[in-house]
């Protein structure tokens, strides 16, 4: 039997949807012909796509060492450790990929793809950008650049690259169709739709993804006649392909003729029933107007016909929930669990259906299973949620290898998720935004969303239910898009920096859900209310407090006016306590981690992180944040009802490792902290450590009330914005703390650190903002800065660059005398990759914090010696000694 | 002990151009050496020292179309 035998053989197996009967014809071919790389990579691709990620990295890794000059597993061995979680590891092997090859484009891509992923991403730019110097006509360079641009919020320059990808390599056809999707996104679909029909007309009729695609283009620009008249065209050129019946199916639903794509798919199933993903689609079909009896007999088929494909057990159970079978959906996904006990979304449609059947402990105890379960480190079969019958990506990977059929998994994607599919769903997305992929990394930190919990646990008790998608669980704007279909309403909770994704997810869901409605609101209406009001994919933006109106303004959006001003309670203690299930849930996790979620997986303490707040503004008037200024004063938590609730979730989801308490300034109202005191180590489930904020004055105003906190609450990191060292950039700033505050608290956390340390316990540590670019700052004063930082013995700094954000004195002052330097469009970010200030010399700054002026710092630092302003530092102690 | 000894406020200044400009300190003398801080003496010049207007914090929003 020959090699090419043993790939058609594998291949038929993989039509079939026998995946583990393909892996065997791979292991023959590699016994067989152990000197051929195609045992190995046929194998080890189809091991990726099913998410085995040990096995796939294994037989890369044995590629690597068989075949030490083939880059492309050595470029699979980065992205497989990336996949895993591994980013670190990753980028040594990115690094060391180039170091052997040089002249090859891939590691370059890799090491770029290793840099994002660590959320290096002005750096990975910068990479792709030199990469594009070096290898000027390499197509994928470019498609990776419109990828980043993409993701950065700039569609208009990602279609434009994606573009340029293409014509740069007219034979890769999916980069033309990368640059129709991105064209599409960027609601340029008359741009998708002549880029497409142009390459059809010249050369490549035959390619059935274009056709695909253009029935896709047309029906994003509303023109689903002619999307209908696209997909009759590719039925009749490829008959025999049941994406041109798909296409068909999904361009009648369009047009509102539900029942001709039921009827068209029925007909069709004669020639298509064995095809897993053919019959996924047309039970989803089936499901359309809320006909659910109709699927009902397709999911069973699939069940008989395809007993190890997930979805058909999957959407047999989900539709007997929504015929309102609950035990009979009960029954099902418990069926799912013993089939595939790999898999946990079954537990997850448990705990929903026993939440819907109002069984509180079942739903409980269905969550703790999974809970349970997923405990082990994370293994390959845990990897991305599947988006797809997994037979369809090994046979477009191998097609490809062939030259065959261009097929891509998106599009695959979009062909199954077609709009109006899921009318059982509740009619309301929220949509919670962030840094797009920041639940993707294991490694990341992340904090959940107070606002939209707060938000969606009201609306859910006022009986209206909500789906949720996160930006921060995925890793293009392409994957989010099938995950805003089928919904009349979008809610968004926008602030500063999340702004640019809230425009654009704004107008993604618009393109998607005609007539729907996009609810918004959140920190960015109260400071920049002409920045919502221009975008006009907004229909109601809520000015201030949501928590009074939101359930009238979702049930009823179209009594209210555009602008709509909400109310606060008068207390926070007023607030139900969040539902933290309703928070989105990241995608991976560190494989020496437990899923702790709804926790947080980490903070400053131990693992995991309960994230809770027991007041809102801070009532001091710091120039750069104002927050007192837009945000109303609101009665704190009563002592009692925070302790509960940290009990509640220590109960329920625990135990909890460590606390966060993200109050914007915690060590305030004494009295209040003296109740805490007293109660918070009696009444607790225990005594957790925790992080909170505080300010220099406070701390020198109310000493022995801060020392009685650390010693008898676990407070053990304490947070201070400190942000200069320099009394002129403190007045600057309006902080209302002059250099001597600031002294002694450093002093006091020094003394209190040492203390805990010398008795064995975690000593405190001390979390401070600093800035640096502040207009009017001179390089004395960030030396002062520089200087001050190493007063502090346990120092957490967090460095950034002053930006003028809106709502904020200086912010505004900056802004409006024409010196602002960012941009709406690309978020408001005070990180220290980019210049925020005209007039600032940002390049100053960046040698300093690479330390190029230690002399310099050094010499304050003995001046401040001299001072006798700071007891307690040791390094201080080392200077006299020294002197 | 600053900020309980020592409040400061918000002030605006009107400007020669007709525009305002907003600072704050412990008075509107103090509020006024604050912008010399950052700002330029052609700047400072543009500032009329002696309009100094007392607002509050939660005020600072509604002057935003007037500052310069």
């Amino acid at each position: 039997m020959t090699q090419q035998d043993l790939t058609q053989q594998a291949l038929h197996a993989l039509r079939a949807g026998q995946t583990d009967g393909a892996l065997a014809i791979y292991a023959q071919m590699r016994r067989l012909f152990p000197q051929e790389r195609a045992g190995y990579w046929g194998a080890a691709e189809i091991c990726l796509l099913m998410g085995k990620l040990q096995q796939a990295l294994d037989l890369y890794q044995e590629m690597r060492v068989k075949f030490p000059q083939d880059v492309p597993p050595q470029v699979k061995v980065c992205e497989c450790l990336l996949l895993g979680g591994l980013p670190k590891v990753a980028l040594k092997e990115a690094s060391a990929l180039i170091q052997h090859h040089p002249d090859t484009v891939e590691g370059y891509l890799v090491l770029a793809k290793t840099q994002h992923s660590l959320g290096q991403r002005n750096t990975a730019l910068d990479t792709v950008l030199d990469t594009a110097k070096k290898f000027p006509r390499i197509a994928e360079v470019d498609s990776l650049l419109a990828t980043m641009l993409e993701e950065q919020g700039d569609i208009n320059g990602a279609a434009k690259k994606a573009l340029t990808a293409w014509r740069k390599a007219p034979d890769k056809l999916e980069l033309l169709i990368t640059a129709a999707n991105i064209f599409i996104y960027a609601g340029r679909a008359a741009d998708a739709i002549r880029h497409l029909q142009d390459a059809i007309l010249h050369g490549h009729a035959n390619t059935i993804a274009l056709h695909e695609r253009l029935v896709y283009a047309y029906t994003e620009a509303d023109l689903p006649q002619e999307a209908l008249t696209a997909a009759e065209a590719m039925t009749a050129l490829f008959p025999d392909h049941e994406e041109g019946w798909l296409a068909k199916a999904s361009a009648l639903m369009a047009l509102g003729r539900d029942d001709d794509a039921f009827a068209c798919l029925a007909e069709q199933e004669v020639h298509f029933g064995t095809s897993p993903s053919f019959m996924n689609y047309f039970a989803q079909v089936a499901t359309c107007g809320r006909h659910y009896e109709r699927a009902l007999p397709i999911y069973r088929t699939m069940r008989e016909r395809f007993p190890d494909f997930p979805p058909a057990f999957l959407g047999y159970g989900q539709t007997l929930r929504d015929l309102g079978r609950l035990d009979d959906a009960e029954e099902a996904f418990a069926d799912i669990i013993a089939r595939f006990p790999q898999g946990d979304r079954a537990y997850g449609l448990l705990a929903d259906t026993a939440r819907s059947n109002l069984n509180a402990e079942k739903m409980l105890h269905y969550n703790s299973l999974m809970r349970e379960k997923f405990n082990a480190p994370l293994p390959t079969e845990d990897a991305p949620p599947a988006h797809d019958p997994l037979p369809d990506y090994a046979e477009h990977v191998l097609a490809q290898e062939k030259g065959g059929s261009i097929m891509t998994p998106r599009l695959r994607l979009w062909v199954k998720n077609p709009p109006k599919i899921m009318e059982s769903r509740p009619p309301v997305l929220w949509l919670d935004l962030g840094p797009m992929g920041e639940m993707l990394k294991a490694e990341e930190w992340y904090w959940h969303d107070h606002g939209l919990g707060l938000l969606r646990t009201i609306l859910h008790q006022g009986g209206v239910q909500t789906d949720l998608a996160s930006v921060r669980t995925v890793k293009s704007w392409s994957e989010l898009e099938p995950k805003l279909k089928g919904y009349t309403m979008l809610c968004m909770n926008v602030r500063s920096y999340t702004y640019p994704y809230a425009r654009l997810a704004a107008a993604m869901f618009k393109r998607l859900n005609p007539g729907a409605k996009v609810l918004v609101g959140g920190m960015h209406a109260s400071v920049a209310l002409d920045e919502m009001l221009e975008v006009e994919d907004f229909d109601i933006i809520c000015q201030g407090p949501g928590e009074n109106i939101i359930v009238d303004l979702v049930r009823n959006p179209d009594a209210f006016p555009r602008l709509v001003k909400g109310t606060s309670a008068k207390s926070m203690g007023d607030w139900p306590m969040i539902d933290r299930t309703l928070w989105p849930r990241p995608v991976y996790r560190r494989s020496d981690e437990p899923d702790c979620w709804p926790l947080e997986p980490r903070g400053w303490g131990a693992s995991p992180v309960a994230s809770v707040l027991t007041s809102r503004v801070c009532p001091w008037q710091c120039a750069f944040c104002n927050e007192g200024s837009y945000i109303p004063a609101m009665g704190r938590r009563p002592v009692e009802q925070v302790i509960e609730e940290l009990n509640h979730i220590n109960r329920t989801w625990g135990p909890i490792g460590s606390v966060v308490i993200h109050d914007s300034n915690f060590f305030q109202q004494p009295t209040w902290l003296e109740e805490w005191i007293d109660k918070y180590p009696r009444m607790a489930d225990k005594t957790w450590e925790y992080w909170a904020a505080g300010r220099a004055d406070t701390l020198r105003r109310w000493p022995d009330l801060f020392e009685a906190l650390v010693m008898k609450t676990n407070l053990r990191t304490i947070s201070i914005g400190l942000e200069s060292g320099s009394n002129n950039m403190l007045r600057l700033l309006n902080k209302e703390c002059t250099e001597e505050d600031q002294y002694f608290a450093i002093s006091l956390i020094n003394k209190l650190g040492d203390k805990l340390e010398a008795a064995g316990q975690k000593p405190l540590t001390f979390w401070t903002n600093l800035m640096f670019g502040i207009p009017g700052e001179s390089r004395h004063d960030a030396f002062k800065t520089m200087a001050m930082l190493r007063t502090i013995h346990r120092a957490n700094p967090s460095i950034a660059f002053f930006a003028p954000y809106p709502g904020a004195a200086l912010g505004y002052q900056v802004i409006a005398e024409n010196k602002s330097m960012m941009s709406k469009n690309k978020g408001y970010q005070r990180n220290v990759n980019d210049e925020k200030v005209t007039g600032v010399d940002y390049a100053f700054y960046w040698d300093m914090l690479q330390g190029k002026y230690e002399t310099e710092v050094v010499a304050c630092f003995e001046q401040l010696r001299q001072s006798g302003m700071v007891s307690h530092s040791r390094a201080l102690s080392i200077m006299e000694n020294l002197t | 002990m600053s900020s309980f000894t020592h409040p400061h406020r918000m002030y605006l200044f009107d400007m020669k151009n007709g525009k305002k400009k907003l600072s704050y300190g412990t008075s509107a003398s103090d509020a006024y050496e604050v912008l010399a801080l950052r700002l330029s003496t052609e700047e400072m010049r543009e500032i009329l020292p002696e309009t100094a207007q007392k607002i509050r914090q939660t005020e600072i929003h509604q002057y935003v179309a007037l500052l310069g």
